[in-house]
This record gives structure tokens, sequence and C-alpha cells, in this order.
């Protein structure tokens, strides 16, 4: 029975081992220090209620995907009005969330370039988007900016800027 | 009227302004559970209420010695015309993006823009007799 000990101990710790390692690369929002934020030459606004689930490893980018969700009702330009505006635009009461899902991700030059497809109302659409990772003390910083227009994502209601220019900030933590 | 009088005529009717403004903005905030005071504090409604209180006070003093009490009635429609118009500029007006409930600031900054000329009016009989 002893010389069952030290191997069955030995397997457990090389498998729990191995769970950590597949783990250590989940990445999770620091927080509401996060910023989804558009602009365009009429407005900007941000946007509220992230969700994701981040797999990511800049020595492991085969391994490595982004899933990602905001809340359309939680957009804000600053004015009432025109946030009433943006939800029925973005038609906040039947599409509740604008998601993103990452089909591959490469290095690009001191960048990264996710491949994914992005998903307003009731269009996909495959999208490149950009962006860094910094690791810092805490964990890091996602940073990434994309343009996307509108109205191909049927978001055409009057007074919708052509195109929007996104800016990602989400700090993360393991 | 003389000018010293149109002075205090401003000052007190701003205090009463500035009076009404800071309840109703704690009112509000009680009521709403929302804090505008980053944007709208009681620093920024004693200033509004102050500057246009003496500017209407001036507009008293110049229509007096200009044409007497004539004008007075289109004095103050012309007040109250602007003060509706002012609302304008709250509707459009643009909050930093990381205040929350936008939707409720009209509602506590538009009855403040009537403020100034109610407590205005009501006070220019003590100063006018």
């Amino acid at each position: 029975m002893k010389t069952f000990v030290y191997p069955v101990t030995m397997a457990i710790l090389v498998f729990a081992s191995a769970f950590t390692l597949v783990t250590s690369n989940q990445w999770k929002v620091n927080g509401d220090n996060y910023s989804v934020r558009f602009t365009s030459s009429k407005m900007e606004g941000v946007f509220k209620g992230l969700k994701t689930d981040i797999v990511f490893d800049e020595s492991n980018l085969a391994s490595s995907s982004i899933k990602a969700s905001i809340e359309a009702a939680t957009v804000n330009t600053g004015n009432g009005m025109r946030n009433k505006h943006a939800q029925q635009g973005l038609g906040a009461d039947q599409y509740a969330s604008i998601a993103f899902e990452s089909i591959a991700i490469i290095k690009k030059g001191d960048m990264f370039e996710a491949t994914g497809k992005l998903t307003i109302k009731d269009v996909t659409k495959e999208i490149k988007l950009p962006f860094s990772f910094k690791r810092n003390q805490t964990g890091g910083v996602f940073e990434g900016e994309f343009k996307i227009k509108p109205a191909e994502y049927h978001v055409d209601k009057s007074g919708t800027p052509e195109e929007l220019d996104i800016q990602l900030t989400i700090p993360v933590v393991q | 009227m003389k000018l010293k009088q149109a002075f205090w005529l401003g000052i007190i009717s701003a205090g009463l302004s500035s009076v009404a403004c800071i309840v109703y903005g704690y009112l509000h905030a009680a009521a709403f559970y929302v804090d505008f005071s980053k944007v709208l504090g009681p620093v920024n409604m004693i200033a509004a209420s102050v500057l246009s209180c003496l500017l209407m006070a001036l507009g008293y003093w110049l229509a007096l010695r200009w044409r007497g009490t004539s004008l007075l009635g289109w004095l103050q429609t012309g007040y109250a015309v602007l003060s509706f118009v002012s609302i304008l500029g709250v509707l459009g007006f643009q909050l930093p993006l990381e205040q929350e409930s936008p939707e409720l600031f009209p509602g506590l900054a538009i009855p403040m823009h009537f403020f100034p000329v109610l407590s205005i009016v009501s006070v220019f009989p003590f100063f006018h007799k």
C-alpha cells in the first residue's frame, strides 16, 4: 500500500499544477475602472455592464481567446435625451447586449490583433481589433481602438454618426 | 429708484434665489439619490443667482430712468421669456460621461432657471413704491 503513496501524491501534484497553469491565463476585469468609450465628431459616450471571458497568454496566442459583452441600455452620452435616442437606435429593449468573440489572435508589431465577430442588434460582422496588453503589479491593462460604421449594424436612427471610433481600456487581474 | 437700491434689490433677490436653489438641490438629491454637485453645486447656484439678479436689477434701474413705470410690464415679461428660453441650454447640456443618470439633470436645473426671476419679481415691490 505504501508503495502507492508517493506515485499517487506525485500524480495529484502534477495534475494540480497543470490545472494552475491553465487557469493562470484567465483574466477578469478589475472592478469598474474600465472604459468602453465611443467618439465621433458629433458626440461621445461610454458603455457600462462589461462582462468578459478572457484567456490570454502573450506567448501562447493560439490558445488565447477573448469574449466580451456590454449592456446596450447603459449607453451614456452625458445627456438624458440623447441617451434615450441612442438606446432606441441600438434597440436596447430587444437586443440587450453588444458582444465580441475572438476567432484568432495574432501578434502584430508591438501590438496584438484579435479577429472576431462583433454583434450589434441583429447583425454579426467580422472585425479586426488591434490591442495592446501591458502587465503591471496588479495584473495588466488591455487597450484597443477600432472604428465601426453604425449603419452596417442597422443602427441608423437619425442623428447617428456615420463612423464611430471605439476606445477600450480594460484593467484586468488574474 | 436709485442705483444703490437697485444694487440691494439684486443682492437680496440673489440671496433668496440662492436659498431656493440650494434647498431644491438637496430635495432633488434626497428624492432621486443622484448627486449632481460636481456639475451644479452650491457655488454655481449662488454665482448664477447673483449674476442674473444683479443684471435684472440693473434692467429695472435703466427702465425706470428711461421710461418710468411704463416699461415695467414688458421688462418683467422679457425676464420671464428669457428664463424660459434659457432652459434650452439645460436640455442640450452635456454632463461629464462619468455622471450617472443624466436624464434626471433637467429636473434639477430647469426649475432653478426660474428662481432668480421669481425672487426679483417678488422683492421688487418693496423697493419701488
